[in-house]
């Protein structure tokens, strides 16, 4: 995945056709953190910060549940993602990279938690069973993704 | 020129007035700390940019607070109401950062 140009409104990136295929399996992964895994607060329980669990999951659910639904429809509008030559152009607004930030974080972190949430991810080699390799997979081509992403937004 | 009388307390106050916090009184105190928490996963670049579209920070002030999440572990982002404090948890959240609000003691 390439950084092309901003224009009009809109980044532009060029995809391998594999690359194509990656981000869309990886959007259909979305949500993977599950929702008991964040927490309001570190510190003793009390009525108030349980009454903020539930309303921060429950924000949190329909949020998600909006996310899912906008990246979802800007994918699948057949504007955004076109075959181009051999390859594939990706053409998103700011806002929409904010969405697709969203969701390829989501499926990064929620691959470190089915991976027992490693505190190495430079240890080579992860000493994985092999169910898990396709989290180990995910969580790095998000991470890719997520760079070339976060450099557009800079350039 | 009278002086002003200090008055003595006393010792013991009676209770009058003293209420279990609610938390509609605790929505209006600006007494909880929103924090984030390092972890080994979240990019660096990353954690910058939502301190930036979350907060409106500039770059700079958002690096600062994520080299101090990376570096000590964690960083003391805002201090609010318990209100202020739940939106920008959740927005945090929204981004998977490890993020929760805390009261300050």
């Amino acid at each position: 995945m390439k950084f092309l140009q901003f224009s009009e409104g809109r980044f532009q990136f060029r995809l391998e056709t594999a690359e194509r295929d990656m981000l869309l399996q990886i959007i259909e992964r979305y949500p993977l953190i599950p929702a008991a895994y964040h927490r309001a607060s570190l510190g003793e329980s009390t009525r108030e910060l349980e009454a903020t669990q539930k309303l921060l999951e429950e924000a949190l659910e329909g949020q998600r549940q909006e996310t899912r639904r906008q990246i979802k429809a800007v994918i699948e509008a057949g504007d955004r993602l076109q075959r181009k030559g051999r390859g594939w152009v990706l053409s998103l607004g700011r806002e929409e990279i904010q969405w697709l930030l969203q969701v390829l974080n989501d499926v990064r972190v929620g691959s470190w938690l089915i991976l027992g949430q490693p505190e190495e991810l430079r240890e080579q080699p992860l000493k994985l069973a092999e169910d898990k390799l396709p989290f180990l997979w995910a969580m790095e081509v998000c991470g890719y993704f997520q760079m070339t992403l976060l450099r557009a937004l800079d350039s | 020129m009278a002086a002003i009388e200090t008055p003595v307390l006393p010792d013991t106050l009676p209770d009058l007035g003293r209420k279990e916090k609610t938390r509609e009184h605790l929505e209006h105190e600006p007494g909880y700390l929103v924090i984030c928490w390092n972890d080994p996963v979240n990019l660096m670049d990353y954690v910058t940019r939502v301190f930036q579209t979350v907060f409106g920070w500039p770059r700079q002030k958002a690096e600062h607070h994520m080299m101090q999440v990376h570096r000590e572990g964690r960083s003391v982002l805002t201090r609010e109401t318990l209100e202020k404090a739940e939106h920008y948890v959740h927005q945090l959240q929204s981004y998977s950062l490890h993020a929760t609000l805390e009261r300050d003691e």
